[in-house]
């Protein structure tokens, strides 16, 4: 599976608005999701959950850079929108796009992407939710339950929600602020892999109860 | 999880709680006093029988069953722990309208985290409630740090007081499921999991906790439970009086409780009867297991033994003449410890 990167001449602000013309001019990507599995979760009270998690099947991807940024557009159904938290449920929806870092390049082929690396798979993911505003988190991981957020990651997101679907982009940098055990550079043109999780809130996903690409997919950014 | 090298216990004695909230209060002024905290009560007394706070706690799982297996439970919400309700002071203190206003909360209130206050069951003239303070257990096996898929939730190793860490907190909520005393709440301002801290900064200092120290009733005793010279200990291990809350929940709380003995049930002429208590005792059971039917009797005979003018060293312990016998080594005067 395959998702391209267009070349794009838009501007920053044009190509964060989740509504604007030029996503239009990108064709999408349907990325089928799996509930995440819980067997291998940290936590024996996770594992025991019944397993109801996972209820966003799909969502459709677009990606473009302009030569400086990348940005993602994320867009899938859901009836529910789950914002700022004012108590323990709903969660707050959520989505995630992973990429590995470089350390992990040679490591990492066409396997799964759904344990959020390993020991000697480093990986960094961009987090979005609605209530972070419009800056995402930079996450780096090594496994389930090693997770590390930060905000300064310089990751850009913007949000709309309308007619039951949500439409998020991300934008970075392609060569990251953050050094590269942090954040994973993108070169253009270039190939890396990239994976996607999507989080609904009502269903009180949050953390390893999630939708997940279970496999890498190859993400081929055009010159 | 590393095992501490001691673990610290308290003993409530319900037949000193006189309800007052003062534990409560004390708590909530040192520690949950910050915005997004105002429905939090690490420390409530709430009145039992009774659906408690969060309301139906005990139906709502969690903690371990008869394999030691984690049960899943129920993530409770601010409505059911008690939103905290607003006053209007504005009104009736600063804008002149005299007797014609009078202080009410809004919105209308449905439940609160002591809603149930001095129902209790029972058909007068055997009616019957007593009060239960409940906070974190403190536990020997906590469901809750088990949860936690961040290790965010530790016990600490010199005290084993159990201790969220709000830096590794991600606010996923999963210990609040499987806490089966529904003792953690979620702060939607700080995205994060909260809960009672033991006191340990000052604890740490040599101070007993402010629910321990503050209450008038001095119906707490609080220690570790290897002190042989202390009372924690003499009450939960020698002579076996105070008993866990829910053992059955499988998380080995450390907050032990003396039971209510209340005053004697009444026949129908009135007259003291002898052969039941007012409370019944499968209703303590449920609630301390089977361990209190030992409990009761020892306090009993103890009882017993002082009507008849006897000395019993069970009772001067739980009178505890000298207040800070009740701390040992934890009696240290908070105002003069340095900051």
């Amino acid at each position: 599976m395959k998702v391209k990167v267009a070349k794009i001449a838009a501007k920053a602000d044009e190509a964060l608005s989740p509504a604007s013309a030029v996503w239009g001019r990108v064709p999408g990507t349907r990325v089928v999701l799996e509930p995440s599995p819980l067997e291998n979760q940290p936590s024996a009270y996770v594992r025991a959950l019944p397993p109801r998690h996972g209820k966003i099947h799909e969502i459709e991807v677009r990606a473009l850079h302009n030569g400086e940024s990348l940005f993602f557009h994320l867009a899938w159904t859901d009836p529910n929108q789950d914002t700022t938290p004012t108590d323990a449920h709903p969660f707050p929806d959520a989505a995630a796009v992973m990429m590995p870092l470089p350390e992990a390049a040679e490591m990492v082929f066409e396997g799964d992407a759904i344990s959020m690396g390993a020991d000697n798979i480093p990986v960094n993911a961009w987090l979005w939710r609605p209530d972070f505003g419009e800056q995402a988190k930079n996450v780096t991981a090594r496994g389930f339950g090693t997770s590390k957020r930060s905000a300064d990651g310089g990751i850009s997101a913007r949000s709309e929600y309308a007619r039951g679907r949500w439409a998020v982009v991300f934008g970075r940098a392609l060569k990251p602020q953050l050094g590269p055990e942090e954040s994973a550079p993108v070169t253009a043109p270039g190939k890396t892999l990239v994976a996607f999780a999507v989080w609904e809130g009502a269903n009180n996903e949050r953390a390893g109860l999630k939708a997940v690409s279970p496999k890498w997919i190859t993400l081929e950014v055009a010159s | 999880m590393t095992e501490p090298s001691r673990q610290l216990g308290m003993v409530i004695d319900l037949n000193k709680c006189i309800g007052c909230q003062t534990c409560t209060i004390a708590c909530k002024q040192l520690w949950t006093n910050e915005e997004g905290m105002e429905y939090m009560w690490w420390n409530i007394v709430t009145t039992v029988p009774g659906k408690g706070t969060p309301r139906g706690w005990e139906q709502m799982g969690g903690g371990f069953d008869e394999k030691g297996q984690a049960r899943t439970g129920h993530l409770p919400t601010v409505e059911e722990f008690g939103p905290a309700w607003n006053f209007n002071y504005d009104e009736v203190f600063f804008e002149g309208k005299g007797p014609t206003a009078q202080l009410k909360p809004s919105p209308e209130p449905t439940w609160g985290p002591n809603w149930e206050e001095d129902q209790g069951a029972g058909e007068y003239p055997n009616s019957y409630y007593f009060y239960l303070p409940r906070l974190c257990n403190h536990c020997t096996r906590p469901a809750c740090l088990e949860a936690c898929p961040r290790q965010a939730i530790f016990k600490k190793e010199e005290n084993g007081s159990v201790i969220l860490n709000e830096d590794k907190c991600n606010g996923y909520r999963f210990c609040m499921e499987a806490c089966p005393y529904k003792r953690i709440y979620f702060n939607p301002k700080r995205f994060i999991g909260q809960k009672c801290i033991l006191c340990f900064p000052r604890v740490d200092k040599g101070v007993a906790p402010g629910c321990v120290r503050m209450c008038p009733g001095r119906a707490r005793h609080f220690g570790y439970l290897d002190d042989e010279g202390g009372q924690v200990h003499k009450l939960v291990n020698v002579w076996k009086v105070a008993v866990p809350l829910h053992p059955e929940y499988g998380t080995g709380p450390n907050i032990y409780y003396v039971p209510p003995v209340l005053p004697a049930a009444l026949d129908a002429e009135g007259r003291p009867r002898t052969d039941v208590p007012r409370v019944p005792k499968e209703y303590l059971r449920s609630l301390f297991g089977p361990a209190v039917d030992e409990a009761l009797k020892v306090l009993n005979a103890e009882w017993d033994r002082t009507r008849r003018g006897e000395r019993s060293e069970l009772m001067d312990l739980l009178i505890s003449r000298k207040w800070h016998d009740m701390l040992r080594p934890f009696d240290h005067n908070p105002a003069q410890i340095a900051t």
